[in-house]
């Protein structure tokens, strides 16, 4: 089975089961400390946390690097350019007017492994939580900013509409994309104008399609008495559990550990 | 001649992953030109995968599929959309044009017809399709539902295909939406020539309108026969989720009510029903007559 980034696997881990908000506030943590490292120590410290991570959540870490591979060039980048520009003062080969310091590749090789570990990091969060979840999560999380009139609720809602409808509008335009095909719409011109005009056939029902939804859901909301976020109460209650009390230590003792490595080695 | 020929195709969706479905399995039938097919079969039968193979939308894993008795290849699927029109579901949602007069038109795009030849083929359509003269020049968004699936409907035969596929065209039509749609398939079989295969959930419909009855039960073809052959296995269909026409559910219960009256089992459309009642009460006297002393 492909697993896409940012895909949901269901599962019943405790990752799966911890709250949203304490797996959002830890990524992030984890992300600073990933940030932080300087050495090798830490960064394998980081590494292992995650693989504990995937473990724990019973996702297969040879698929999850798998679906690394639209980022390679971004990761390929990122190697090449830090091996030649980096600088240094051991060189480690030259020719014509390049040399290779042996810094430069440590670096390299330090960096490629923080923007995997940044990647998979935030992946575990998406893997194991619920686009609802995430979307209450950050209702929940952006709350305190109410107080200046910050709309945090409908943005929330307006995230969670949204990823709602991702898949009906796939559905959709795959539907309507074989009902022009049955019309004799031909999609695999080469010249560009005409690729492009013969998409209208899809663009136009799509939107009509789109303004329709957004009027019936509209209404659909209005006769439940939707009248924004204010008293309004939760179907699922977000509640912090000894697993997100677990959860936090470890990966704050992950910060300090990392810390206390830049201090020592 | 034979319209339409499926030998054995096999259609699996989502192939090598855990949502592998096989949608299709050895299904096979043929289609004689000129008559009006009916496809039964509960949901997820796999109806609209294969109605999707008969213009090459899909193109099935194994098996072959004849057109006017010539095999179709993957790669004339653009002769076949020609031959094979197909309707789907709610097709008023695929209108886009800023005219009637365009979006029927739009099918034509790809023959290069001169201006007049073009207009003389949208008309026709319309006119089939039952849309008057007037309604060509309005926006597509005007309309009612019903004439929107016109409109859709004669997108498709203005392309002059030999065989129409119709999915549920009468579908989230009002009753008399629903009627005028349904005689209009009719017509296109009987009075033009078409070929047309119906899909759809009302036995009703189909019992009154098909020549001929494809029943489909879990990707494969269960039973084919003229409705009133089909009808007849009450059991059976409602094994599979379907049913037979209200009418023939009250006349068999009644023939098994009143043995000795000698009551039909197999009526189909209300008129036959009214036939049978008049021709039971009236012992003896045959429908037609019946009709005509009610004259």
């Amino acid at each position: 089975m492909k697993i896409a980034i940012g895909q949901y696997v269901p599962g019943n881990s405790a990752l799966h089961k911890a709250d949203p908000r304490t797996k959002f506030i830890l990524t992030l943590v984890y992300m600073v400390a990933v940030l932080m490292s300087k050495s090798y120590v830490s960064y394998i410290a980081s590494a292992a946390l995650l693989a504990a991570a995937f473990i724990c959540a019973h996702i297969n870490i040879c698929k999850i690097l798998r679906s690394l591979r639209p980022l390679i060039i971004m990761m390929a980048m990122t190697v090449v350019l830090n091996i030649f520009f980096y600088g240094g003062t051991t060189v480690l080969v030259s020719f014509w007017k390049i040399t290779v310091y042996k810094e430069s590749v440590y670096f390299a090789l330090k960096m490629l492994l923080r923007v995997i570990l940044l990647v998979l990091a935030s992946s575990v969060l998406t893997y194991t939580t619920t686009s609802v979840m995430m979307t209450d999560g950050l209702e929940s999380l952006m709350s305190p900013l109410k107080k200046i009139h910050f709309p945090a609720h409908e943005i929330a809602m307006i995230m969670s509409i949204a990823l709602r409808f991702i898949p009906t509008f796939s559905e959709e335009t795959e539907r309507i994309i074989k009902a022009q095909t049955a019309r004799g719409a031909d999609f695999d011109s080469k010249n560009i104008i005409k690729k492009i005009k013969s998409y209208i056939p899809i663009i136009v029902p799509m939107f009509v399609g789109a303004w329709r939804k957004a009027d019936e859901l509209a209404m659909a909301m209005n006769a439940r008495c939707y009248r924004g976020g204010e008293g309004r109460t939760k179907y699922r209650m977000l509640r912090f559990t000894y697993i997100d009390a677990v959860l936090s230590v470890i990966t704050c003792a992950l910060l300090a550990a990392v810390v206390i490595a830049n201090k020592f080695v | 001649m034979t319209a339409l020929k499926v030998e054995n195709i096999s259609y699996t969706y989502m192939k090598k992953t855990p949502f592998e479905k096989k949608a299709l399995d050895n299904v096979s039938f043929q289609i004689e030109a000129g008559t009006f097919t009916g496809i039964i079969g509960h949901t997820g039968c796999g109806k609209s995968t294969l109605i999707q193979h008969f213009n090459g939308l899909l193109r099935p894993d194994s098996g072959k599929i004849y057109i006017n008795g010539k095999l179709t290849e993957g790669s004339d699927v653009k002769e076949m959309r020609k031959k094979v029109g197909l309707v789907f579901q709610y097709p008023e949602y695929q209108l886009f044009e800023s005219t009637v007069y365009r979006d029927i038109a739009f099918g034509l795009r790809g023959e290069k017809l001169t201006e007049e030849e073009e207009r003389r083929r949208v008309e026709d359509a319309a006119r089939k399709t039952g849309l008057t003269h007037d309604t060509l020049d309005r926006s597509v968004y005007e309309l009612s539902g019903g004439q929107k699936r016109r409109v859709a409907i004669a997108g498709i035969t203005v392309m002059n295909p030999d065989i129409l596929v119709l999915d549920e065209p009468a579908a989230g039509l009002d009753p008399e939406g629903r009627k005028e749609i349904l005689k209009l398939t009719k017509d296109l079989c009987d009075k033009n020539g078409v070929t047309v295969i119906l899909v759809s959930h009302s036995m009703e419909d189909i019992a009154e309108l098909a020549d001929n009855i494809i029943v489909m039960n879990d990707g494969g073809v269960e039973m084919t026969g003229t409705p009133r052959e089909i009808f007849k296995n009450v059991k059976r269909l409602r094994e599979i989720c379907l049913d037979v026409p209200l009418m023939t559910d009250v006349f068999s219960r009644l023939a098994e009510r009143f043995p000795e009256a000698g009551i039909r089992r197999d009526i189909l459309t209300v008129e036959e029903a009214a036939c049978e009642v008049l021709r039971v009460i009236d012992k003896g006297t045959a429908c037609g007559q019946a009709a005509e002393a009610e004259k």
